[in-house]
């Protein structure tokens, strides 16, 4: 065991490998790694974050469902009570058209009813005077009998 | 080198712990010299070449490192950062920009520095000698200058980052006025002095002994299986081609366990037995390759406890070069 140069000579190497160590390469693999940890610690924070808004995000869909569902049910409602008020209208209406268009129709009955009678009442004078015309087998002066005619339409 | 006729483990030992030095006073390649001017060329060869190795390893991935999804390599030396990272933040509290690149260096360094011991001991030294070198150490932390220059860098650095952070009168009080007042002075001074220079001393020596240790082991485990060496120029291809057979065999059990139905992986710990037993037939046969397998034998044993050794430490050389830093900082 012999002490020589070769201390001082590995000294140097020693030092040089150092200070290259130091340099060239600690300092990039170490930025490398607190940079990707930095970039995993963000991504899950990210992460995080998205969750909680997507969790935000339902609550509010599900509430914006919620009411629109009890809108929806407010408006069918009015509508339900809207279309009860339409029918009963419209049957209202129709049975005061009907009542009406009865009426109508009855007093047409009755008119052409009147009519019909009256002429019939004119022609069973006339009838009359013509049964009896071939009954006495002479002519009958109408209007000498014309009071007993009237008498006789007034009777039927 | 086993060429020139019979060897002796005694030779053989010493050769392996031979360096390959450089005389700087007249440039010639010279052998055990006692000099200070002096350069262990291979353990600066390979301590250079694997401080680039991590660089080569480490730094494409810093200059393309990117915060998106990393690729396979890069997240490797990710793993290796953040725990150098981790370890650093548990035993330093200040701020510093040196302190944690360092450390990152340094135990990547030293574990590879450690591994170069898990290489057969003849492989390197053998194809150095086939290019006419004649002695070559391929452990860096086997050679105490390396080692200790390593320590004593990081002793001067704490040295130097004490009075960056506490400034010379802090210091200069620490260091005289502890542990037993300002009447002792010379004593308190003495203790500091011996307890400074203890640091460095047995940072660097604790490295040197684990790792020397180790290989002297390998070197007579290596030594041991001596009696059974082939002639020495055919021990490579029989070791080659006891390799090659082993490889292949494994290959093909490994194939027909994992290919197909499971009760085929019975065949992985039989076929792993009939390899064994087959080297252990060449290796009764002096002339085929003993010694290739023995070695490949022991020196597997004793490689899977060493990888322990290696391991831990590269950290411990790490943690304490952190915590002595640590400590040049903190008040006291």
């Amino acid at each position: 065991m012999s002490i020589n140069a070769t201390l001082i000579a590995q000294m140097l190497v020693f030092l040089i490998l150092v200070w290259f160590t130091m340099k060239f390469i600690w300092p990039p693999i170490m930025k490398a790694m607190e940079e990707r940890a930095k970039r995993i610690a963000d991504g899950l924070e990210a992460a995080d974050r998205a969750r909680k808004e997507l969790a935000d995000a339902n609550t509010r869909a599900d509430d914006e469902v919620r009411k629109a569902r009890a809108e929806a049910a407010v408006i069918i409602e009015r509508a339900n009570q809207q279309a009860g008020q339409i029918v009963d209208k419209a049957r209202a209406d129709a049975l005061l058209e009907a009542a009406k268009q009865k009426a109508q129709a009855q007093a047409d009955i009755e008119n052409m009813a009147h009519r019909a009678r009256a002429e019939l009442r004119g022609q069973v004078a006339t009838l009359a005077v013509q049964g009896a015309e071939k009954i006495l087998g002479r002519e009958v002066n109408a209007a000498t009998h014309k009071a007993l005619l009237d008498q006789l339409v007034e009777g039927i | 080198m086993a060429a020139e006729g019979p060897i002796t483990s005694g030779a053989y030992i010493l050769h392996h712990l031979t360096y390959l030095q450089l005389d700087l006073k007249t440039w010639k390649i010279v052998e055990n010299s006692q000099g200070f001017w002096v350069l262990n060329i291979d353990s600066m060869f390979f301590s250079v070449l694997l401080g680039l190795l991590f660089v080569f390893l480490f730094w494409p991935v810093a200059r393309r490192a990117s915060n998106g999804v990393p690729r396979s390599w890069q997240n490797f030396v990710e793993v290796c950062t953040e725990f150098v990272d981790g370890q650093v933040k548990d035993a330093f509290h200040q701020k510093s920009k040196f302190v944690a690149p360092m450390a990152l260096l340094v135990f990547f360094w030293v574990l590879f520095m450690n591994l170069m011991d898990l290489l057969p001991v003849d492989a390197l030294p053998t194809a150095a000698g086939a290019m006419g070198i004649g002695h070559l150490r391929v452990l860096p932390p086997a050679d105490p200058n390396i080692t200790l220059s390593m320590s004593l860098t990081v002793f001067a650095l704490c040295f130097w980052y004490s009075f960056y952070c506490k400034g010379f009168m802090t210091n200069a009080k620490e260091a005289l006025l502890h542990p037993f007042g300002k009447w002792m002075m010379p004593i308190n001074f003495v203790l500091k002095v011996v307890e400074e220079l203890s640091k460095p001393l047995s940072l660097g020596l604790r490295l040197f002994g684990n790792m020397y240790a180790g290989e002297v082991i390998f070197i007579l485990l290596a030594a041991l299986t001596l009696r059974y060496s082939a002639p020495a120029q055919i021990a490579p291809v029989t070791g080659a081609s006891f390799f090659i057979f082993a490889a292949l065999a494994m290959l093909t059990v490994g194939l027909f366990a994992y290919g197909k139905g499971k009760w085929l992986r019975a065949w992985l710990p039989l076929g792993l037995m009939l390899v064994i037993a087959a080297g252990s037939i060449v290796g009764f046969l002096p002339a085929i390759g003993g010694q290739t397998y023995y070695q490949i034998l022991f020196a597997t044993g004793w490689g899977i406890f060493h990888w322990l050794i290696i391991a831990l430490q590269a950290y411990i050389f790490m943690v304490l070069t952190v915590a002595y830093l640590s400590m040049a900082a903190e008040h006291h």
